[in-house]
């Protein structure tokens, strides 16, 4: 990274780069990520030692505060959520740089006495005109507020070497194609796109980053991950919570953007790209791009074929009884959101044509998971013809259940590969055995927080975690279609709810496919 | 054995025998045993990562031992050899007790790790290669572990080094830890390398990682070249612990300090009834250049190590953050994580058996 500047103590170090002091200012700091994730965090790090004495939390907020009292209310909240218990000693020295400044930003003021704080700051602390800035606000708020940083000439980067100014915006990216190249606009007035970090907590996650490892640090797979060899790719995001009283948010929102737009869409990206040359952001994000330019738009006249909306009713979920989307908070009483989609995704290249992937992510399910599955073809002619113990898939080529290999991403991370093995004996007989690799006990580390990860890479200016803006447009470009075919043909008022709380989906999930002649995975 | 009604670590224990030829097929029946004493939910998995050696000066060791094995099984499963030699004791012989322990790891799985504890007596105590190379598993890594103050010679021999990818061990445990510095760099330059795990280098990580840290801002930066003037290290006890001596070695190497006339070098001492023998308590560097000055501190302090920076321009920065009791168990998972030699470690090493030797000619 050209702003880190080499220091030979670090070499061997378990880790090779910690940021230079910077004030991390969290426009938003009243709010809820602020308690739950980002201070938490943040302390977590500094009781870790990753954070470089000097580092500084500015908050941002309208309500007033001093910063005495915002000392507290972060200190409750660390107490609360953090996963690191708050120790007295790390407490006080993380709290001498916590700051705070009443910003209202629909009235665009107290931008003045922000800069005086973080004027203050850079004396007081060593921080050197290096900034973060974290917009954790209602989307509306965004455009406005980097414009503002601009106007204020608080977007700029310090002239010292290695000096930066970041911004780091979280999803939504806009509500459709249009309005995501709205936003990028106004965020390219003020800040040039290599200072702009889209933060998907996703990518934070181990396993999501291991899947690259896998994929391309390991000889065995990579000959095998192409139309020839895989029938289809499975990506499931289960949900077994509902709206968690957003369903205001919700209403505006559904699951096509709140999770297909960006979660999906990555894991999509990661599974189905091409081997990057380096591990360099602009090489990972370059090969990310290519692949998600290749997925196939689904024409409006389509989009009933190859995707399926659900909305749950009341149910029961993991032994409580709940009720339905429409008698969530917020939520219209009539209310056509989808809290549910499947769809079929096709590739357009040499690797994958002909070998779909199939999504679904909802609310509301039996159980949270999210698995990537990649199902193997079946054998081309078994010998084994009425050998067999026991058969999963409808795919299996003479009742031999084709090879599996599934990538969990949560709760349990971790990897599964599925073959047949001869149960002993003496006669030949096949059942399908797992393999399983358990990321948490296989190495003593424990995983930090994603939002850990990605605060300390922006810090360091490692953008390869977060997505660029011509990945955002791309993947609202096939999602945008897909709006708009909805959009032609929407659903009618009793049509909604169409599956149960605690059931997988709506029957039309299964049926689309069965009619590929495949079955979802039973999770 | 009844099946168990909870995911209890299940501990199988196998014949005593007193041949090695007779080990393989023991170890081989317990595992058949297992499977047929699991429960119908519980499923023990035969793994292992590594053979563990851990040579242990007496049973009381390898009681600590085998309780660091024990501990360390969900996350690196391994077949551990504890081995306790007595090259005094007769009649010569080997005599191995067998054990096999399943422990859940939170589903259904169980991790199972198998357990050998060999009493090496008489003359076979002086060729242990030979004892523990039938017993090593093919194809993975093998530690070797000296438990406590073993004598170093056996273990720093070249045969030994041939069939060893990592060797443990922790150079504060024996009474002169600067002679144990000095072995292992005789050690080094016999065989060109030095695959050694030091945990008294482990038990520095913390510390080197808040150093570092302390120099990354492009203020504190340029001071890493030809700005340090002066360095004081000071542990717990009557002398410098290996770990004062490796921390020194390891900033004059890594900043390529001339063995003479580079900075003044002070190592220090103190007594201090709540920290371990041999502990670092604190670390100051002081930096002068350009007409600029600068002033680092790392501190233990309590259940903290706190880092300060302070310049004459008024910059006061600090931090705190948790310090871990570095516990054994913690030490050798964390060793084992790595293969091969360290070669940070080893240019530390040298340095600062280099920078003893000048004040300590031997």
């Amino acid at each position: 990274m050209a702003e880190v500047m080499v220091n030979p103590l670090r070499e061997g170090l378990r880790i090779e780069r910690t940021p230079p002091p910077c004030a991390l200012v969290i426009f938003g700091a009243s709010g809820d990520l602020t308690r739950r994730k980002l201070v938490p965090g943040l302390y977590a790090m500094a009781a870790g030692g990753q954070l470089p004495p000097g580092f500084t939390v500015v908050g941002a907020a309208r309500t007033e505060m001093s910063d005495e009292q915002f000392r507290e209310s972060m200190r409750e909240a660390v107490e609360r959520h953090g996963r690191v218990p708050l120790q007295a000693e790390v407490w006080d020295g993380f709290a001498k740089g916590l700051r705070y400044a009443r910003v209202d930003f629909d009235q665009g003021s107290g931008f003045d006495d922000l800069k005086r704080v973080l004027g203050e700051v850079d004396h007081e602390r060593g921080t050197g005109g290096n900034r973060v800035y974290y917009l954790s606000i209602p989307p509306s708020g965004i455009g406005s507020v980097a414009r503002r940083l601009g106007e204020e000439g608080m977007s700029r980067v310090p002239d010292s070497d290695g000096g930066f100014c970041r911004l780091v915006v979280e999803k939504p990216f806009g509500r459709n194609l249009t309005t995501a190249r709205e936003l990028s606009a106004d965020l390219h007035h003020s800040f040039a796109e290599e200072q702009i970090y889209r933060i998907d907590h996703y990518l934070g996650k181990e396993t999501v980053q291991n899947l690259l490892v896998f994929r391309f640090a390991n000889g065995i797979f990579e000959p095998l991950w192409n139309r020839q060899y895989i029938d289809h790719v499975q990506i499931t995001v289960a949900e077994s919570i509902g709206v968690e009283g957003r369903g205001t948010y919700y209403e505006e929102s559904g699951a096509l953007r709140d999770i297909v737009q960006n979660h999906i869409m990555q894991l999509v990206a990661l599974v189905g790209m091409e081997a990057p040359a380096d591990f360099r952001a602009e090489t990972v994000r370059d090969e990310k791009v290519k692949l998600l330019r290749s997925v196939r738009p689904i024409l409006e006249e389509d989009a009933p074929r190859y995707t399926v909306r659900g909305q749950y009713g009341p149910g029961w979920v993991e032994g409580e009884q709940v009720e339905g989307y429409r008698k969530e908070k917020g939520v219209a009483a009539d209310s056509l959101r989808e809290t549910f989609v499947a769809i079929r995704l096709d590739i357009d290249n040499w690797r994958w044509a002909g070998t779909p992937f199939y999504l679904r992510t909802g609310k509301r399910l039996p159980k949270r998971a999210t698995e990537i599955a990649i199902q193997f073809r079946a054998v081309p002619h078994s010998p084994f013809h009425g050998h067999i113990t026991s058969k999963t898939a409808a795919t299996a080529r003479d009742g031999i259940d084709p090879n599996l290999l599934v990538l969990r991403i949560q709760p349990d991370e971790g990897i599964t590969l599925r073959f047949g093995a001869k149960v002993p004996g003496q006669a030949v007989k096949i059942r399908s055995v797992s393999m399983d690799f358990l990321y948490g006990s296989a190495f003593l580390t424990e995983s930090p927080e994603a939002y850990e990860r990605l605060l300390l890479d922006c810090m360091l200016g490692d953008a390869t975690l977060f997505a660029r803006v011509d990945e955002v447009d791309e993947a609202w470009r096939f999602c945008t279609a897909i709006l708009d075919g909805w959009r032609a043909c929407p659903p009618r008022k009793d049509e909604m709810p169409n599956y149960e709380a605690g059931t997988w989906g709506p029957a039309e999930a299964h049926d689309m496919m069965a009619r590929d002649g495949r079955q979802w995975r039973r999770l | 054995m009844s099946p168990p009604a909870t995911h209890e670590p299940v501990v199988l224990r196998g014949e005593h025998v007193s041949t090695l030829h007779a080990l393989s097929s023991e170890l081989s029946a317990l595992h058949r045993q297992m499977l047929r004493t699991g429960h119908d939910d519980v499923r023990p998995v035969r793994t292992a990562v590594l053979t563990l050696v851990a040579v242990c000066t007496d049973d009381a060791s390898a009681d600590i031992a085998a309780d660091v094995v024990r501990r360390l099984a969900s996350n690196h499963p391994a077949r551990a050899i504890l081995v306790v030699a007595d090259r005094d004791a007769t009649p010569d012989g080997v005599d191995a007790d067998l054990a096999l322990e399943c422990s859940a790891m939170g589903g259904a799985e169980q991790i199972c790790a198998e357990s050998v504890r060999l009493a090496v007596r008489g003359q076979p105590a002086l060729h242990l290669a030979s004892v523990i190379t039938p017993l090593l598993l093919p194809d993975v890594p093998v530690a070797l572990w000296l438990v406590g103050a073993p004598p170093l010679d056996q273990a720093l021999h070249g045969e030994v080094l041939a069939i060893c990818d990592r060797i443990l061990l922790d150079s504060d445990a024996h009474e002169d830890p600067l002679d144990t510095l000095h072995q292992l760099v005789a050690a080094h330059r016999r065989h060109g390398h030095l695959p050694v795990g030091d945990l008294a280098w482990e038990r520095l990580l913390p510390w080197r990682e808040l150093l570092a840290q302390s120099f990354d801002s492009r203020d504190m930066g340029p001071f890493l070249r030809g700005g340090v003037r002066r360095v004081e290290v000071q542990s717990c006890g009557e002398h410098p612990s290996a770990e004062a001596w490796l921390l020194v070695g390891w900033l004059s190497s890594r900043l390529h300090w001339p063995p003479r006339g580079g900075p003044e070098i002070a190592l220090t001492v103190r007594q201090d009834a709540d920290v371990e023998h041999g502990r670092l308590l604190a670390v100051h560097i002081d930096c002068g250049m350009d007409g600029r000055t600068a002033v680092v501190t790392v501190r233990a302090e309590g259940g903290t190590t706190v880092t300060s920076i302070a310049t004459a321009e008024g910059l006061d920065a600090s931090g705190t953050m948790v310090a871990r009791k570095p516990d054994v168990h913690a030490l050798v998972g964390r060793v084992l994580q790595e293969s091969g030699e360290d070669r940070i470690y080893t240019a530390a090493l040298r340095r600062a058996a280099g920078l003893a030797e000048g004040r300590h000619p031997r």
